[in-house]
């Protein structure tokens, strides 16, 4: 049986890590160029809103978070070495911002995400609309730590080696995490069933 | 006794992380062994969920505000290099000769100070001393008081108001198809006003003791910091005056917790 090869996620979120030219932008940026650090941000808002919105699964805490991001990014901006990768750096600033959040919320029933354009189909929309709340559901139900992984892999399609960097931690712990966490998401949505 | 399969290989191959060894081991796998068989096809099934959950666009001012945002964040770190004079420098080039004046009959009479403005710039209004204003990177993290919308015909809205370092951040967020009139008022004595901001770049507002008005029209956002409440109870009492109708709600801010 042939097996698939799963370079990235297929799901439509903006996957980000093309990094030509991110270095050249920040430097720009810290000598003065108001506008490239402005193109930054264009790259990266919507990914990171994303990335945020699956952390906390709040749209207006998501927009807050990412808002957060590019300040302290812009803040900080003298602190990024330019060989690192930019989208590991601001991810990794997102990614604090979620956790601090997630860790000052008291627990609360949360809703799903509602920004999505309705399909034109009802009943598909229906489909789609009980999938989506059952899969933010089911991430919600996962440690923190383990939601960041599965963000990161399935979301912003990062890999092992990169995801290891933004947090910090070895690829083998990188691996275990996102093994747990795949167990527990396939217990809950093992009888789900895909809309597309 | 049968030794479990590594899942490890069978999470790099689903990954796109596999070596051509690990993708041979599991192929042989699957075909042999009906547990490998089905946990390969309960992971290909978690993934196709996963990978099938769409990307959320933000609003579509989201980005505009963010920029701007920026922008005001830029100016007051410039101005704040620039030091105090630097800062006046560039709040008096911002100033008509009407909003100029209106400092002017504030700064003598200690009365009323009405402030009319074009731009994004960050005022910081009745005498705050530098490094009042607070960043808008703490806001966000602030614990929230109150939510409260608003909502009448052609005219939506949200004034949310935070605890933040040395007072009470009332974030007010508007759009309206239609010119509208905005007033706040509140006990003046117990929540003294530190500064005032808005974030686009049309409309005029006026500050005056216990009250702000804003005339609002398009889609726009203001941001009030009060120091904090002298009092255990305090409200703001949001009036908004839009089509010859007036909507009325009030806002907490003092934690209900306290």
């Amino acid at each position: 049986m042939p097996l698939p090869r799963r370079d990235q996620p297929s799901g439509r979120f903006p996957v980000v890590q093309s990094m030509a030219g991110d270095s050249a932008l920040v430097e720009k940026a810290l000598a003065g160029d108001r506008h490239s650090f402005e193109l930054l941000v264009e790259k990266y808002y919507k990914v990171l809103f994303n990335g945020a919105l699956r952390m906390v699964n709040d749209t207006e805490d998501a927009r807050d978070i990412v808002q957060v991001t590019f300040l302290k990014a812009y803040e900080k901006l003298h602190t990024f070495k330019l060989e690192q990768k930019f989208f590991s750096w601001i991810y990794r600033i997102m990614f604090h911002e979620s956790l601090n959040l997630l860790h000052r919320r008291k627990p609360r029933v949360d809703l799903p995400p509602t920004l999505e354009e309705p399909t034109s189909n009802p009943e598909e929309a229906y489909a789609e609309n009980e999938l989506s709340v059952a899969i933010s559901r089911a991430l919600q139900s996962l440690s923190h730590d383990n939601r960041l992984v599965v963000v990161l892999r399935h979301f912003l399609g990062l890999s092992y080696d990169e995801m290891s960097e933004i947090l910090d931690i070895p690829e083998k712990t990188v691996k275990s995490r996102l093994f747990t966490a795949r167990r527990q998401l396939g217990v809950l949505l093992a009888d789900r069933r895909a809309t597309t | 006794m049968k030794e479990p399969f590594d899942e490890d290989v069978l999470q790099r191959v689903l990954d796109g992380a596999a070596t051509a060894a690990d993708a041979a081991l599991l192929r042989e796998a699957v075909a042999a062994d009906p547990e490998v068989r089905a946990r390969y096809a309960q992971m290909q099934h978690l993934f196709t969920l996963l990978d099938g959950v769409e990307a959320v666009d933000p609003p579509p001012e989201y980005k505009d505000r963010l920029l701007r945002t920026l922008r005001q964040t830029e100016a007051r770190t410039a101005a704040d290099r620039g030091g105090l004079g630097a800062a006046l420098a560039s709040i008096r080039a911002r100033l008509t000769p009407a909003t100029a004046y209106g400092f002017a009959a504030g700064a003598v009479a200690g009365v009323a100070l009405f402030v009319l403005f074009d731009g994004p710039s960050p005022l910081r209004l009745d005498g705050a001393a530098p490094g009042v204003m607070l960043p808008h990177s703490r806001f966000a993290a602030a614990r929230i008081i109150d939510t409260v919308d608003l909502a009448a015909e052609g005219f939506t809205g949200k004034v949310r108001t935070r605890v933040v370092d040395g007072g009470i951040l009332a974030e007010i967020d508007c759009q309206s198809a239609e010119s509208a009139t905005l007033i706040v008022e509140f006990d003046g004595n117990a929540l003294p006003v530190l500064s005032f901001e808005q974030g686009g770049t049309m409309g005029a507002a006026a500050l005056e003791p216990g009250r702000i008005r804003i005339e609002h029209r398009g889609s726009n956002q203001y941001w009030v910091v009060f120091g904090p409440s002298t009092t255990d109870v305090s409200t703001l009492h949001v009036k908004v005056l839009v089509g010859g109708s007036t909507l009325e709600r009030v806002v907490r801010t003092v934690p209900a917790d306290l």
